[in-house]
């Protein structure tokens, strides 16, 4: 199972609260998270091209365009 | 611009702000992520738990009439109150609350726009104080059977009642059983019920978790799928909720007259034995 993870953080503080939406190659909503006390999220999505976006508690919104690759594993960090 | 079919079903996160302090309103959580509302919920909020309190702890179904007003009641909400849910994940589980309290013909009950997503992203104020309840007494009606669609009934429709599956492309095109923040389980087979038309529940949600106005969704579900009211159509998803989501947008926000919503969904329909499934081709599954 591939795995797509990582940490919100705002200056390499961790955000909890913050919401991690994942969309898939044509922009699609495929699914989304809340944040944890440590600002972390997790996915198991297919391999494939993938759009993260970041949305802070406050406002703010943060994209990260990742590719998952057959077998891998893929840690991403979202700055907002 | 048109308005939705019943308006009056949705507040906005502002409304419930202003009555949190009124007791004829009742404002109910209802998450996926159960533990959510812990860690913190809108002041006067009570939770309901969908695995441990809307539905059976041992036959898969949800809880009977008698257990509808045992649960209610113990909420502290009468039959005469206005309940307004709200939940994450842009509402699902909340759509599901209010497609149960609809089944059992809870009279005012509303969503809280773009759930606890909207509420927490503004930056309201969340409490882990506990709720006073009071015990209520609670008198449900009789299940209004034409919301809900069970396994028969889909099967005699296959090819003949639209039917939306509100999953991903993943999960509708076989490459993904359960969404992607979840792990893969559940169903023997992936896929989807033969001639269902692929219409993630996220078409009608805008980026903040809000539903999309009358018109998109219009010419989203009238328009692009060509749903009408002259035909029923039932809904699924992979247990019952998210379709719950676009079962509350046909019915209530376009006011289609005969929408189902097939809770058993694809949990039940892809582990059923010798029915007809499709696939994309080479798309194994999981």
């Amino acid at each position: 199972m591939l795995r797509l993870y990582g940490r919100v953080h705002h200056r390499d503080e961790p955000v909890e609260g913050a919401y991690v939406r994942l969309l898939g190659p044509s922009g699609e909503f495929t699914a989304e998270l809340r944040t944890d006390e440590t600002g972390k999220f997790l996915f198991y999505p297919v391999e494939g091209e993938w759009t993260l976006v970041g949305f802070a508690p406050g406002g703010g919104r943060t994209e990260r365009r990742v590719r998952l690759a057959a077998g891998q594993s893929l840690d991403v960090d979202i700055e907002v | 611009m048109t308005d939705y079919a019943k308006p009056e079903v949705l507040v906005s996160t502002d409304w419930v702000a202003e009555h949190l302090g009124d007791r004829s309103v009742r404002v109910v959580e209802v998450d996926e992520d159960t533990t959510a509302y812990q860690k913190g919920h809108i002041l006067g909020a009570v939770s309901l738990h969908w695995r441990e309190e809307i539905q059976e702890p041992v036959r898969r179904d949800f809880v009977d009439r008698a257990g509808f007003e045992r649960l209610l009641g113990s909420k502290g909400i009468a039959d005469g109150d206005t309940v307004v849910l709200y939940g994450g994940n842009n509402n699902w589980f909340a759509a599901y609350g209010y497609w149960f309290f609809r089944y059992y013909g809870h009279r005012e009950v509303r969503l809280m726009n773009g759930g606890r997503k909207k509420w927490e992203l503004e930056g309201r104020e969340l409490t882990t104080d506990a709720p006073k309840v009071t015990p209520a007494t609670y008198r449900a009606k009789d299940p209004d059977t034409s919301v809900r669609a069970l396994r028969d009934e889909v099967l005699a429709g296959v090819g003949k009642t639209p039917m939306v599956d509100v999953r991903s492309p993943e999960e509708f095109s076989g490459k993904l059983a359960a969404p992607a923040h979840l792990p893969q389980e559940q169903a023997q087979r992936n896929g989807h019920i033969p001639g269902a038309k692929n219409v993630p529940w996220s078409r009608a949600a805008n980026e903040d978790g809000t539903f999309k106005s009358a018109d998109e969704l219009q010419a989203i579900y009238g328009g692009e799928v060509g749903l009408s009211a002259t035909k029923p159509v039932i809904t699924y998803c992979r247990i019952g909720e998210r379709s719950s989501h676009t079962w509350f947008v046909l019915h209530e926000l376009l006011g289609l007259p005969s929408v189902k919503n097939y809770d058993g969904s694809w949990t039940e329909y892809g582990s059923l034995v010798g029915v007809p499934i499709e696939r994309e081709k080479g798309d194994a599954g999981s």
